[in-house]
């Protein structure tokens, strides 16, 4: 019998860990959507080598703690001191892997490919920041937590990765086997109708 | 509940992304072997337990995840400075541990 041990792990790595989920929405307040599939990676080095790195790499690393810098389809998340996310889209992927090997020779840093560790959940519409209200204890207005910031925190009692891609839309990057509980989580707190009529009574948010 | 300010992330965060990590520059012999055992038990397991200001480590584990000092007092709750491993440890008067606790 031929081994179908590869081919098997292909099948696995294809399946969306959201699969089979209702992903929860209420018209015209907000909606609950699968993140397009990314390759992911996380990247620890020190000082010096961050500046050897950025500087070969273009800007994407420089930038302040807790913020994510987009460049040439690849994100780079600060979400500590000497770490980053590195989240790359579909045309990114090649271009980011290459652009590491390149620029990482002989630099002193740790790079994972965590691609299939976590699930991406967009979570978009006018009432975003009063859903996510609900479980994170952040200030999650546009003051405190603006476009483009970025940080570890938790929903819940999921520890999700939070990130500000507009006005109206976050991203969230959720370990696998807490991907169900977040998207159980939201559905509660979309299906609250104290909450919903809250949102409402604040027009133009 | 409590506000931390964690000072690498330079910014109060709150206190459900943090873990406790146990009293603070509790220095580990260098050469343990050259220790005696009332010593190295010491090192080990005794504590200071105080009943006003405590320095004490902490860990942004759902944050950045690094580890930092804080000055508690252990009566108010109030944290009245947080600063990285291997600074100094601040020294806060009575006065500033028995008003209002952290928020």
């Amino acid at each position: 019998m031929p081994d179908r041990g590869a081919e098997r792990l292909s099948i696995v790595a294809s399946i969306s860990p959201l699969a089979g989920l209702t992903l929860p929405g209420r018209q015209g307040l907000v909606q609950v959507r699968e993140a397009p599939a990314s390759g992911r990676l996380v990247l620890r080095a020190g000082p010096d080598s961050a500046r050897r790195l950025a500087s070969a790499m273009g800007t994407a690393l420089e930038g302040r703690i807790n913020m994510a810098v987009t460049v040439e389809g690849c994100t780079a998340l600060r979400l500590g001191p000497d770490e980053w996310l590195l989240l790359a889209d579909a045309e990114g992927d090649p271009w980011l892997a290459a652009r590491i090997a390149e620029a990482g020779r002989g630099v002193p840093m740790a790079v994972v490919d965590v691609s299939h560790r976590s699930a991406g959940v967009l979570v978009e519409g006018g009432s975003v920041e009063d859903v996510l209200a609900a479980g994170c204890p952040l200030p999650l207005d546009g003051t405190g937590f603006p476009v483009g910031r970025a940080t570890r925190t938790v929903i819940g009692k999921a520890e999700v990765v939070l990130w500000r891609q507009s006005g109206d839309r976050f991203r969230i990057e959720v370990a696998t086997s807490f991907a169900a509980y977040l998207v159980a989580y939201l559905g509660a707190v979309i299906a609250d109708e104290a909450m919903i009529r809250r949102a409402r009574l604040q027009p133009g948010r | 509940m409590l506000l931390i300010r964690c000072p690498f992330c330079e910014e109060e965060r709150p206190e459900v992304e943090f873990r406790y990590a146990g009293e603070a520059h509790v220095v580990r012999a260098a050469d343990p072997m050259g220790e005696s055992d009332e010593a190295w038990a010491g090192y080990l397991y005794l504590r200071t337990n105080p009943k006003g200001w405590h320095a004490e480590r902490w860990h942004h584990v759902h944050g950045c995840g690094r580890f930092f000092n804080a000055v508690r007092h252990t009566m108010s709750d109030r944290i009245v400075s947080t600063y990285k491993p291997g600074e100094a440890r601040p020294e806060p008067d009575d006065a500033q541990g028995t008003g209002e606790a952290a928020r």
